[in-house]
């Protein structure tokens, strides 16, 4: 079972990487953390995109899935960290806990 | 000579391309049309930048003229098997552009206050950019140009919100962008199980399935959750009273209704390759429970408020939940009318409220103390809406709902599933105490007393009058499908 990498590896890679993306995003409380744990939980995506290419059907579009979702991620954590920076101006802190204007 | 040229050059394609491009030109109108705002805003000075309006009301007004000239076609799926044309695309299309104009013109004729025209080119760039997400996730064919649009959506909502100041806004849109991002997380990794356990990512087709039945409902819940944000549907309705409170009111108007009818037409999509592959009723009795859920949460939630806003905003919640019951009865039609009323009684309602928010500078419920007495066309605009939203006969909600509680229960007559009586039960429960909340600002319009305030110019009193009339007309028009 050891000898070679089957796509199981790589499920149970992606599947350990995604739980520990989601606990980083629930439990961090500095926003900066949050996007690294949000970023874990893309890329455990991508492994699981990419590892089954070489089975049966030789498609490619996991791989060009995987492109796709790099820019995405770094469009998105540009604006994020934008976002972060708008905060810290605001609010003089980039933890969540203390960003509460509202209620309800 | 130019122009021919480019036509010469469209035939050097394979012929079946050159089809299919013109099968997609809402959305490269809609593409051009953000290149061109995109290109006032750097080109031009701040003086002249009151261009982009008339760019973008031309060029949405023209494209809307289009897609209601057009002839709706037949059902085809193009760009190998990435895109659909059908009807129901059509008629989404309408649905989605005509928000869009009204939420411009939302914000022309009730300008909010921290709303310059230097930062306009920017706002119209972005809702343009929505828009073309939006006019692409009614059509994908495959998950990755399903996950791609709402994307596309998601990036220019997250910019939109920024379009007001204040600590509140700046709260609103880091909720916004982290929620955001989780649930995209989780929608893409259901994509990559669908794509290990089926090697396949489009929707057009029917794949093997290697999922068990509990697998296939833990992909179809992740795939649903990107699409559950935009809804605003339980549990990723968290982000929806803050964004509402704390965006500019005409985006708030527009997060409110617009991208729902993306979403949904999206879910719709989705529902038809898991009723081949994901046992059809395993997944609706998944989202019957979630619209279950959304709606109690929502109407509880917002009985207890007393900022307009947030009231508004559970109150999209409730609606969300009825909007997801439709697609529970897989009633595309009903699903449009619904969506249609909906658009028209929000925009009227936030017409209102941007009115009472720029004359008494507060989002409370208390500032619409008066305002019937003082302005009686505000007052009925006001009642009309609500009456709407509750879904009370006059009106063309009252219809809507009908209409889809029947669709509802002749779904049940087919699948006897007990989530769906169940869903029908809490309907009708969350309409009944609806009633109260919906109540209060008129209540407060007709009840209360108000000093005096300015008389409404004549585009404000016209967007109320039309809008009001559009809801009783709609209720006769309701066989238009």
């Amino acid at each position: 079972m050891w000898q070679t990498l089957t796509p199981l590896h790589y499920w149970i890679l992606s599947a350990l990487i995604f739980c520990i993306g989601m606990a980083v995003t629930i439990t961090k409380r500095n926003i900066i953390g949050v996007l690294m744990g949000l970023e874990l939980m893309l890329n455990a995506a991508n492994i699981n995109l990419v590892a089954v290419w070489n089975n049966e059907s030789q498609a490619v579009e996991g791989q060009i899935f995987t492109l796709f979702i790099i820019a995405i991620a770094a469009a998105e954590s540009a604006l994020a960290l934008a976002i972060a920076y708008q905060v810290y101006r605001r609010f003089g802190t980039v933890s969540l806990d203390k960003i509460s204007a509202m209620k309800g | 000579m130019r122009w021919l040229f480019c036509l010469q050059a469209v035939q050097l394609f394979p012929e079946n391309i050159s089809h299919d491009l013109w099968l997609l030109w809402p959305e490269i109108a809609v593409a051009a049309l953000t290149v061109v705002l995109l290109m006032i805003q750097t080109a031009l000075d701040k003086h002249h930048r009151q261009w982009s309006l008339w760019a973008v009301g031309v060029g949405l007004s023209g494209i809307l003229a289009a897609l209601a000239a057009q002839p709706t076609g037949e059902t085809q799926v193009f760009f190998s098997e990435m895109i659909l044309a059908s009807p129901l695309v059509w008629q989404f299309h309408l649905l989605l552009v005509s928000g869009t104009l009204l939420t411009i013109l939302l914000g022309q004729i009730f300008p909010p206050k921290p709303f310059g025209d230097d930062s306009k080119p920017e706002y119209y760039t972005l809702l343009c950019g929505a828009l073309l997400g939006l006019l692409l996730m009614v059509r994908a064919q495959n998950l990755l140009m399903l996950f791609m649009a709402l994307e596309t959506v998601s990036i220019c909502s997250y910019g939109l919100v920024f379009f007001a100041s204040g600590k509140k806004t700046t709260e609103a849109g880091v909720k916004y962008i982290l929620f955001g991002i989780f649930s995209s997380a989780l929608m893409l990794y259901g994509i990559s199980l669908w794509w290990n356990a089926t090697g396949n990512l489009s929707l057009a087709q029917v794949s093997s399935n290697l999922l068990p039945v509990w697998g296939a409902r833990l992909v179809f819940l992740l795939i649903l959750s990107g699409l559950l944000f935009k809804t605003s549907a339980v549990p990723f309705h968290i982000w929806t009273p803050d964004v509402l409170e704390g965006a500019p009111l005409p985006v708030a108007a527009f997060f409110s209704v617009v991208p729902k009818a993306g979403a949904l037409a999206a879910v719709m999509t989705l529902l038809t390759p898991a009723a081949s592959q994901l046992q059809v009723l395993s997944m609706l009795s998944v989202l019957a429970i979630l619209a279950v859920l959304t709606l109690i949460i929502g109407t509880l939630a917002a009985i207890r408020q007393t900022n307009m806003r947030r009231l508004m905003a559970y109150s999209a919640i409730a609606q969300a939940g009825f909007i997801l019951t439709a697609a529970v009865a897989q009633a595309p039609t009903t699903l449009i009318y619904y969506l249609w009323v909906y658009l028209a009684l929000n925009f009227l309602a936030f017409g209102v409220m941007a009115w009472v928010e720029s004359e008494r500078q507060s989002q409370e419920i208390g500032a619409f103390a008066g305002v019937g007495k003082a302005t009686p066309t505000v007052g009925v605009a006001m009642l009309v809406a609500m009456a709407g939203l509750i879904g009370l006969p006059p009106t063309a909600g009252f219809a809507a709902k009908l209409l889809m509680f029947s669709a509802l229960w002749q779904q049940w007559q087919q699948l006897q599933s007990t989530w769906l009586i169940l869903l029908f039960v809490s309907g009708l429960a969350a309409t009944v105490i609806s009633v109260y909340f919906y109540f209060k600002a008129p209540y407060q319009m007709f009840f209360r007393e108000g000093q005096l305030l300015r008389q409404l110019t004549i585009l404000q009193r016209l967007w109320l009058i039309a809008l009001s009339i559009a809801i009783i007309a709609l209720l006769v028009l309701n066989n238009f499908h």
